[in-house]
C-alpha cells in the first residue's frame, strides 16, 4: 500500500519513448564476504538455521558456486531464556532422497545442490512457544554473530475465502478478513501454497505449491488500521518454474485448488528485514529509488534474518461462484 | 553588527549635503515597446563613471553641476550618447532603439561595456533571451534553464533535464524567483521542460557567488527571472507552433504609455499526438500527458512616482490513466504564484520597491482500483511580504536596505486511503507553520578610484509555529510520547546575521581583481528520495530538529576584456563549506510521516565543494558565443549515509566543458551550436549478493563510488527569418525606403545529439532465472534516453 508511490516512478517510463538500452561490463571491487543468516523458529515446530556466504555480483552461479556458498563449520546455540544448548548439524548426505526433495523445497534451492553436494543445515529439539524470545549465538570463523527474535501471539484471520476475477472464468485471488488487536505494533506475514496436484501438463501428478510461498506485499503493520476490521486480497506467488507461472494462470489461483493459508505475526526485527528486502526487490533497477542495504536483526555485520513466526493455519477450496 | 549599520549610514550621511551637486534619475526604456530595462548602463564620459538601472528600469546618478556626454548601453541595443547641461535636479526617461531598427537619422555601432570588469559583483550572469532563442532547442522548446546550465559552475542534472546545480550546491539550493515570487518546482516533465516560456521573460540573471545582502534564504545561487511588462505602445501578437507545444502571447496598450498587459500560454499536445500511435493492448493504452502554462502581467504607471504591477504564473503537469475496467489514476501537480508591486519614488535618490506575493506548490495523486481508493498529496503554499529601498546619495555610494517576510505552510505528504466502506486510518492531517523573515543592508561603495566594495549585513530569523504534534522516537524506531504545540505557538525561533562582502581592485582599464565572501543560512530543505528531481520531492521546514542550512563561500577571480571589451574572459576560485544538509535516511518512505514527524527520517551532513572555472565570452559581431570550463569537486558526508564515510556527490564532476555559438551570416539566416562535456555521473552499485528464503538479495558498494562514462553531446540549429522590412514610399521625400513589416516569422531547425552519443542516464542490475537453482543470470544494463532528435518550430509576430 505504501508503495503506491513506486506507480509513479513507472509512469516515467512511458515518456521516455525514445530510450535505448544496451548491457554493458560493469568493473567493481568485490565486496566483503560476509555471514549469511536464514534461520526461523515456528510455533509448535523446531527451528532451522541455514548457513552461507554473499557472494561477488557478477560471480559465477552455477550451482557449484551455489553450493560453495553454504557454511557448515559453524556452531551455534539456542536459549529460550531458560534452556540453551548448541544446536545440532544435519546434512544433505545422510538424509533418504525423499528427506532431501522436502529439504530442497523447503529452502527454495535445487535437490541436484543437496544430492551432489554436502549440504548442513543446523537444528535442535526445542519447541517454538507462543510469547517466548529465542537467542541464537553463532561462533563461525574467529566471529560471534548473534540475534533475538519473538514469537508473537498468533492472530487468526476471521475468515477466508476466493473469488473468481470478472472475466476470468475460472482464475481469481485468495481474501481474507482481519480483525487487528486493539494494542498497536502488530506485524503480520501472509504465505500460501497449493497442496492439490496437477490434473494436467509437464508436472502432472506433482504438488503444485512444495511449499509456502510469500507474494509481493506479503508484509504488513497495523499502523494504518490498528484495531480495525477489513478484508485484503494477495495474488500468488509465481517464483517457481512451473507451467502454471509462466502463462496466463502467472499469478492467479485456480478453480479447483486447495489453498492452505499460513498466515504470521512477526516482531519488529522481522518485519524491518522483509520489509526492507520487499523494496529492494521492488527497486531493483529504477533510477527513482535510492540504493537500500536491508536491515538485518544479526549483530556483528552479518546478513539475513532469525526470525520467530506466530502461525495460524487455513485451508479453503476454489469453487466457481 | 549595530556598529555596522550605524557606520554605514554615518558613511551614508557624510556623504550627502555637498553642494552644487544635482540629481540625474529616471527610467530606461526600449523605444518599440516601452518595456523598461534592467541593469542597462548610464555612463558619465567625462568622469568615466557610471551606474546600471536596477530591477525595474531606475537609474539615478548624483554629479557636481556642468555639461557632460551621457552614454547609454545595453546588450542588444545600439548606444545613445547625449550631451547634457545638468543644473538642477533632472528627470530624465531615457528610450534606446534595439540593434536592428534603422534609424532615419543616424545609425550607431554598439559596443559593448565593461560591467564585468569594472563591477563589484562577481559570479553574476545575465542572459538575454534573444540570444537563447537562437540556440538549439531540445524538442523545439527554447528553454532559459537549458541554457544557464551551459554556463561555468553550473551544471545539467541530467539529460534533458532543467534542474541545475551551482557550485557543489544541492538542487534546492538555487532562490529561483519570477517577478520576486519563489518558484518552489521549476519544472515540467520530470524536468524535461522549464516553467518558463521564454516568450514571456524579459531578463534572466544568474548570481552563483558573492550573492549580495538584498538576497537570502538559498545557500547556492539566485536565479532572477522577470517577467515582460508588456507593449506600452502597441498590441502585439507573438506565437510558435512546435512538435510538442504551441505559445501564444498577446501584449498591449491598456492606455498608451500608462498602462500595459500580457497574457502568455502555452500547452503541450503530446497526449493528442501519440494517441492515434498507442496501440489498445500495449502498456502505454489509457495514459495521458500534458502540461500547460499561464503567464499573465498587467502595468499602470500612476504618476512620475508611483507605478504598479500585477503578475502571476500558473501551471499544472497533468497525468492520467485508465485501463478502462478498473484501475484509474490522475496525478496533477504544478505552481502558482502571483506578485503586486507598487514602485515608489520618493525623492530623485530614494526607490522604494514593494512587493506582496503569493506563491504555491502542489502534487497530488488519486488513484482507484475497484473498490479501493487511494489519494495522496503534499505541497508547499507561501504569503509574501517585502520592500527593497535603493538610496542613490552620490556617485560614489549605491545603498540597499529591507525587510523580508514570509509565511509558509508546508503539507508534507497526507494519505487518504479507502477500501468499500473501511476508511484506513492515516491520521489527521499534517501541516506546518513557519514564519520567516530578513532585515538587510548594503552599500556598493566606491572607496578609491581602484578599490570598489560591496558590503552587507543580512539578519534573518525564522520560526517554526504550531500547531504542531512532535513524535519522540526510540532507537528501535517505535513512538515513546508525543507533544502537541498549540496553534501560533512558537516551537524553536532562530536568528543569524549573514555577512557579505564583495571587492573589485581595478589593474587597469581592462582587467580587475575580484573577491567575495558570502555566510548564508537556508531555512528551508527538499527532501529528495530519487537521484533526480521529482514532483513528488517535499519542501521541509527547519524545526527544533532540522537545523537551517548553513553555507559559507570564499571566491576570487580576475577578469580581463581584449578588443574593447569584445572578448570577456575571467578566471574564478571557489571553496565552499556547506552544513546542516539533509538526506532521507536510507529506506525511508515518503509517506512514512504518518502517525510520525516527516524530520524524524532525515539525517544531517556535511558537503564541500570546491574548483576552477574559466570563461570566455564575445558579445559582438556576427559570431558570438561563449566557452565555459569547470574543474570542480564536491563531497558530502552524512553520519547515518554509507556508514559515515565522505562520499562523492551524485552530481560531484571533474570536468565540465560547455561550448555555445551562434553565428549571423546574414538577415535571413542565423546558426547556433552548442557542445557540452562532462565527467560520468557518480552512483551507487551492488558489488555482492547473496538469497534468503531463495529471493536474490543485494548489499551495495560504498555511496556513489562507481562513475559512469562521460556525457557528451553537440546540438546544432538553423534559423530562418522572413524579411523584417518593406519598400514603402517616403512621403515627405517621395523615395522608397525601407519600412518595417508588421507580420514576421522564422523557422528554426534544431538538431539534438547530432552524433547520437548514448549517454548514460543510469546504469542497473537485472537478473533472470533463479539462484538457487543455478540458472541465475546477471548483467548491467546501461539506458540512454535521447538518440538523434530533430525538431521544427514556427514563431510569427504581428
Amino acid at each position: 500500500m505504501k508503495n503506491n508511490i513506486h506507480i509513479i516512478y513507472s509512469l516515467i517510463v512511458i515518456m521516455l519513448l525514445w530510450s535505448c538500452e544496451k548491457e554493458i561490463t560493469v568493473d567493481l571491487p568485490t565486496g566483503e564476504k560476509k555471514l549469511v543468516v536464514e534461520g526461523t523458529i515456528e510455533l509448535n515446530e523446531n527451528p532451522v538455521v541455514i548457513l552461507t556466504t554473499n557472494s561477488g555480483y557478477f560471480e559465477p552461479t552455477d550451482l557449484a558456486s551455489v553450493a560453495a556458498t553454504f557454511v557448515d563449520d559453524a556452531t551455534i546455540t539456542i536459549s529460550d531464556g531458560t534452556n540453551s544448548g548448541p544446536m545440532t548439524k544435519i546434512c544433505s548426505g545422510s538424509l533418504t532422497p525423499p528427506q532431501q526433495q522436502a529439504l530442497a523445497d523447503q529452502l527454495g534451492i535445487a535437490v541436484e545442490i543437496l544430492q551432489n553436494y554436502n549440504i548442513c543445515g543446523y537444528t535442535d529439539g526445542m519447541v517454538g512457544e507462543s510469547g517466548k524470545s529465542y537467542t541464537i549465538d553463532i561462533d563461525w570463523q574467529g566471529k560471534r554473530y548473534s540475534s533475538t527474535t519473538t514469537i508473537p501471539v498468533s492472530v487468526p484471520l476471521d475468515s477466508t475465502w476466493f473469488e473468481v476475477e470478472e472475466e476470468l472464468d475460472s482464475l481469481g485471488f485468495v481474501y481474507a478478513i482481519l480483525s487487528d488487536p486493539p494494542q498497536e505494533g502488530n506485524n503480520y506475514r501472509w504465505y500460501a501454497k497449493r497442496i492439490n496436484n496437477y490434473t494436467y501438463g509437464d508436472n502432472i501428478g506433482e504438488q503444485k505449491d512444495p511449499d509456502f510461498l510469500a507474494p509481493s506485499g506479503s508484509t504488513f503493520d497495523d499502523e494504518f488500521f490498528n484495531g480495525l476490521t477489513f478484508d485484503f486480497g494477495y495474488n500468488r506467488n509465481s517464483r517457481t518454474q512451473k507451467e502454471d507461472d509462466n502463462g496466463p494462470e502467472r499469478g492467479y489461483y485456480k478453480v479447483g485448488d486447495t489453498i492452505v493459508i499460513k498466515f504470521c505475526t512477526i516482531d519488529k526485527g522481522v518485519y524491518n528485514f522483509l520489509e526492507d528486502a520487499e523494496i529492494q526487490v521492488q527497486s531493483t533497477g529504477s533510477p527513482f529509488a535510492s540504493p537500500l542495504n536491508i536491515r538485518s536483526n544479526i549483530s556483528n555485520g552479518a546478513l539475513g534474518l532469525w526470525a520467530g513466526y506466530g502461525v495460524t493455519f487455513d485451508t479453503i477450496i476454489a469453487t466457481s461462484p | 553588527m549595530n556598529k555596522l549599520i550605524i557606520f554605514l549610514l554615518f558613511i551614508s550621511l557624510s556623504v550627502i549635503g555637498n553642494a552644487q551637486k544635482s540629481t540625474l534619475s529616471g527610467y530606461l526604456k526600449d523605444s518599440q515597446t516601452g518595456e523598461v530595462l534592467i541593469g542597462a548602463n548610464i555612463y558619465i564620459e567625462e568622469l568615466e563613471k557610471g551606474v546600471a538601472t536596477n530591477l525595474y528600469g531606475f537609474y539615478s546618478i548624483t554629479l557636481p553641476n556642468g555639461d557632460y556626454t551621457v552614454k547609454m548601453s545595453y546588450l542588444g541595443y545600439q548606444d545613445q550618447r547625449v550631451k547634457i547641461k545638468l543644473e538642477k535636479d533632472t528627470k530624465w526617461n531615457i528610450e534606446i532603439v534595439p540593434v536592428g531598427i534603422v534609424m532615419k537619422e543616424f545609425t550607431v555601432q554598439a559596443e559593448q561595456g565593461n560591467e564585468n570588469t569594472q563591477g563589484t559583483q562577481m559570479g553574476k550572469v545575465d542572459m538575454e533571451v534573444e540570444q537563447i532563442k537562437t540556440l538549439p532547442a531540445f524538442m523545439g522548446e527554447v528553454d532559459v534553464l537549458k541554457t544557464i546550465q551551459l554556463l561555468p559552475g553550473v551544471q545539467s542534472s541530467g539529460e534533458g533535464n532543467t534542474g541545475f546545480y551551482v557550485r557543489g550546491g544541492g538542487p534546492d539550493q538555487n532562490l529561483i524567483l519570477l517577478d520576486e515570487a519563489v518558484v518552489y518546482n521549476a519544472s515540467h516533465l520530470f524536468g524535461f521542460f522549464s516553467v518558463f516560456n521564454a516568450d514571456a521573460v524579459k531578463n534572466i540573471s544568474l548570481t552563483k557567488g558573492g550573492m549580495p545582502a538584498q538576497y537570502g534564504g538559498r545557500l547556492s545561487s539566485v536565479l532572477d527571472i522577470s517577467m515582460k511588462d508588456g507593449n506600452y505602445k502597441e498590441y502585439k501578437v507573438d506565437g510558435g507552433i512546435g512538435l510538442i507545444a504551441s505559445r501564444a502571447t498577446i501584449q498591449g496598450p491598456i492606455q498608451k504609455d500608462k498602462s500595459s498587459f500580457i497574457i502568455s500560454g502555452r500547452r503541450t499536445y503530446i497526449d493528442i499526438l501519440t494517441k492515434p500511435f498507442i496501440k489498445e493492448e500495449s502498456d502505454f493504452s489509457g495514459s495521458a500527458y500534458y502540461f500547460y502554462d499561464l503567464n499573465a502581467k498587467m502595468n499602470y504607471i500612476i504618476s512620475d512616482k508611483d507605478k504598479l504591477f500585477l503578475s502571476g504564473y500558473f501551471g499544472k503537469d497533468v497525468f492520467t490513466f485508465n485501463s478502462g475496467d478498473d484501475f484509474s489514476l490522475k496525478i496533477p501537480w504544478g505552481n502558482s504564484t502571483a506578485s503586486l508591486r507598487w514602485n515608489h519614488l520618493f525623492n530623485d535618490k530614494l526607490f522604494v520597491n514593494t512587493t506582496a506575493i503569493y506563491s504555491a506548490y502542489n502534487f497530488s495523486f488519486q488513484g482507484q482500483a475497484d473498490e479501493f481508493n487511494f489519494g495522496l498529496y503534499s505541497g508547499i503554499r507561501d504569503w509574501n511580504l517585502k520592500a527593497d529601498f535603493n538610496y542613490y546619495p552620490s556617485l560614489k555610494h549605491n545603498i540597499k536596505f529591507g525587510f523580508n517576510y514570509t509565511y509558509h505552510t508546508f503539507i508534507p505528504t497526507n494519505v487518504e486511503a479507502q477500501s468499500g466502506d473501511t476508511e484506513f486510518d492515516f491520521g489527521d492531517e499534517v501541516k506546518l507553520f513557519a514564519n520567516e523573515g530578513a532585515l538587510y543592508v548594503q552599500d556598493d561603495w566606491e572607496l578609491t578610484d581602484l578599490l570598489k566594495v560591496n558590503i552587507g549585513l543580512r539578519l534573518s530569523t525564522f520560526q517554526h509555529i504550531g500547531p504542531f504534534t512532535r513524535y519522540n522516537k526510540d532507537n528501535q524506531g517505535n513512538v515513546v510520547d508525543t507533544r502537541t504545540y498549540k496553534r501560533g505557538e512558537s516551537i524553536k525561533t532562530y536568528v543569524n546575521p549573514e555577512p557579505r562582502l564583495s571587492a573589485r581592485y581595478t589593474l587597469n582599464e581592462s582587467s580587475s581583481l575580484k573577491l567575495g565572501i558570502t555566510h548564508n543560512y537556508q531555512y528551508m530543505h527538499l527532501a529528495s528520495i530519487a537521484a533526480n528531481s521529482l514532483p513528488t520531492d517535499l519542501w521541509i521546514p527547519t524545526t527544533d530538529i532540522v537545523k537551517p542550512q548553513i553555507g559559507t563561500q570564499i571566491s576570487a577571480g580576475y577578469f580581463k576584456n581584449f578588443k574593447e571589451n569584445t572578448y570577456e574572459t575571467s578566471v574564478e576560485v571557489y571553496y565552499k563549506d556547506l552544513r546542516n544538509l539533509v538526506e532521507y535516511k536510507e529506506g525511508a518512505q515518503p509517506s512514512d510521516n504518518i502517525n510520525d514527524n516527516v524530520d524524524n527520517q532525515l539525517t544531517f551532513g556535511k558537503g564541500y565543494s570546491y574548483g576552477v572555472e574559466l570563461f570566455f565570452k564575445k558579445s559582438l559581431g556576427d559570431f558570438t558565443g561563449w566557452v565555459g570550463y569547470t574543474w570542480s569537486r564536491t563531497d558530502r558526508e552524512f553520519e547515518a549515509v554509507n556508514n559515515g564515510n565522505r562520499f562523492p556527490a551524485k552530481f560531484d564532476r571533474r570536468h565540465d566543458l560547455s561550448v555555445a555559438l551562434t553565428y549571423q551570416l546574414n538577415d535571413r539566416w542565423t546558426f547556433g551550436g552548442v557542445f557540452v562535456y562532462a565527467t560520468g555521473n557518480s552512483i551507487t552499485l551492488p558489488n555482492t549478493k547473496y538469497f534468503v528464503e531463495g529471493q536474490l538479495l543485494v548489499e551495495y558498494a560504498e555511496r556513489n563510488s562507481y562513475r559512469m562514462i562521460p556525457f557528451h553531446r553537440a546540438d546544432l540549429s538553423a534559423t530562418w527569418y522572413s524579411k523584417k522590412t518593406k519598400k514603402v514610399k517616403d512621403i515627405e521625400t517621395g523615395k522608397m525606403i525601407e519600412a518595417p513589416k508588421r507580420f514576421t516569422h522564422n523557422w528554426n531547425f534544431s538538431i539534438y545529439n547530432v552524433y547520437n552519443r548514448a549517454n548514460p542516464y543510469f546504469i542497473y542490475f537485472d537478473s533472470e532465472g533463479d539462484f538457487t537453482q543455478g540458472t541465475l543470470d546477471v548483467g548491467a544494463f546501461q539506458v540512454s534516453l535521447f538518440p538523434i532528435l530533430p525538431s521544427v518550430t514556427w514563431n510569427f509576430s504581428f
